[in-house]
């Protein structure tokens, strides 16, 4: 590993993301940007799946850094980084959520699944494309629309562990929940998530 | 092994998280049921096509565009409170005891907190009891000391500002050390109220920065089991 030349930067590249925050605490913009680039894709990206809004979820993934810069001396060390943020990203997208379910006058998370209707609704409508990009297209919407009718407790397991691969000691630590609770909830989000795809995954093909 | 034990495992199987015991008996089961066998398939099917899903870029102005809402930020945050923060809990029961909220509103909440305190762990008896003795400054709440400025006229009453947006008394207070969140509550819709309850661990020493609409509230440190309110 290249030494670290506190003035130029040049090292900074090859740190862990904890001895990056470390310098980021004493002010190192350099550093952030780096743990930034390193990070925005799978912020942006587990948010988008959370919320479904593309630049919706561009805004929260900026707000969730701006958080981890502003609140940088309340990192500890003996945690994670990675733990961190996913934690603040999910928080901030059940946030979204939350504020979505307000607009349409639901008054709580599951309350908006529900209120978002019939969920095998969005899947009667596809039929499969002319060719293969088409297809992937269409594929992604179900998906996509399926994710969003899951509960949120069960969309952020889902999604931290089969988008995002986290282990499931890792869930437990960014979803502070037990890890008897994660194993059960993943496998029950699975089933759930199976149940409302049902009608496509019974055909081979797209698989 | 029936149908409905071998299908709480599949997750397990597929994540390897299992024992060498689950293993046995869930490809045994496996072995002769043709609907678990198409079951786990599914499942499998259904994973590959999450994996699968395209990636969205974020954008080459990422970065930038974070950059300067950062420079907004640092401009805009504000001083550091003058007042004293006071103890959460008694601003808590000072804001609850305040008698000018919604009624309903107020009755369901008060019995919410009642409800969560009386519930909770021994020890936050004990930190209750540790406010401060009566002296210049104090008021007594339920026979007990708090600051003045704690009392019960002073603290701004949720909803209650002529048209303003009311602050709550609890809003300017730090988190701390969390660990552990369970109990979420809400009540209404306008503006949401979430009751949460949550039990800190020295060991983990977890900081999770607002949690929730505007910021999140707690006290203590330590072990304490505490309650919170966000907005």
């Amino acid at each position: 590993m290249q030494p670290v030349d506190e003035k130029s930067g040049s090292g900074l590249v090859d740190l862990p993301d904890e001895e990056l925050m470390e310098r980021i605490v004493a002010g190192n913009e350099l550093a952030f940007e780096l743990l930034v680039k390193r990070y925005q894709a799978k912020i942006t990206n587990l948010v988008h799946r959370f919320i479904y809004d593309r630049e919706r979820a561009v805004e929260i993934a900026q707000e969730v850094f701006l958080r981890v810069f502003l609140h940088r001396k309340r990192y500890r060390r003996s945690g994670r980084f990675s733990t961190w943020i996913y934690t603040i990203a999910v928080n901030l997208a059940k946030n979204e959520l939350r504020r979505k379910a307000r607009l349409r006058g639901v008054t709580s998370l599951d309350g908006l699944v529900e209120a978002t209707g019939d969920s095998g609704a969005f899947l009667a409508d596809k039929q499969p494309g002319p060719d293969r990009r088409a297809q992937q297209h269409q594929i992604e919407e179900t998906v996509m629309g399926a994710i969003q009718q899951l509960p949120p407790k069960y969309r952020e397991v889902i999604l931290l562990r089969d988008i995002q691969q986290l282990t499931y000691e890792e869930i437990e630590q960014v979803l502070i929940i037990p890890g008897g609770t994660v194993r059960s909830r993943i496998n029950r989000a699975r089933t759930a998530l199976k149940q409302i795809l049902e009608p496509v995954l019974g055909r081979r093909e797209i698989s | 092994m029936k149908c409905k034990a071998a299908r709480r495992l599949f997750s397990a199987y597929m994540d390897r998280d299992m024992t060498f015991e689950e293993e046995a008996k869930l490809r045994g089961h496996l072995d002769d049921c043709p609907d678990c066998n198409e079951e786990l398939a599914k499942v499998q099917r259904m994973v590959a096509m999450l994996q699968g899903l395209p990636v969205v870029e974020p954008g080459e102005d990422f970065y930038a565009q974070l950059r300067a809402k950062l420079h907004q930020a640092e401009g805009s945050e504000r001083p550091a409170p003058v007042e004293p923060v006071l103890p959460w809990t008694e601003r808590l029961r000072a804001w609850v005891g305040a008698g000018s909220l919604r009624p309903a509103f107020g009755g369901a909440l008060g019995l919410l907190v009642g409800l969560m305190l009386g519930v909770g762990a021994p020890r936050m008896v004990a930190w209750f009891d540790s406010s401060p003795a009566p002296g210049p400054g104090f008021a007594e709440i339920d026979g007990r000391a708090v600051p003045a400025s704690a009392a019960p006229d002073r603290v701004p009453a949720f909803g209650a500002t002529g048209g303003a947006t009311a602050v709550s008394p609890l809003a300017d207070l730090d988190l701390t050390h969390l660990a552990a969140i369970s109990d979420t509550v809400h009540l209404g819709s306008e503006p949401e109220l979430i009751l949460k309850r949550y039990v800190t661990d020295p060991q983990r020493d977890l900081i999770y920065p607002d949690l929730d609409y505007g910021r999140t509230v707690t006290g203590g440190a330590g072990e304490q089991s505490d309650v919170f309110i966000t907005f």
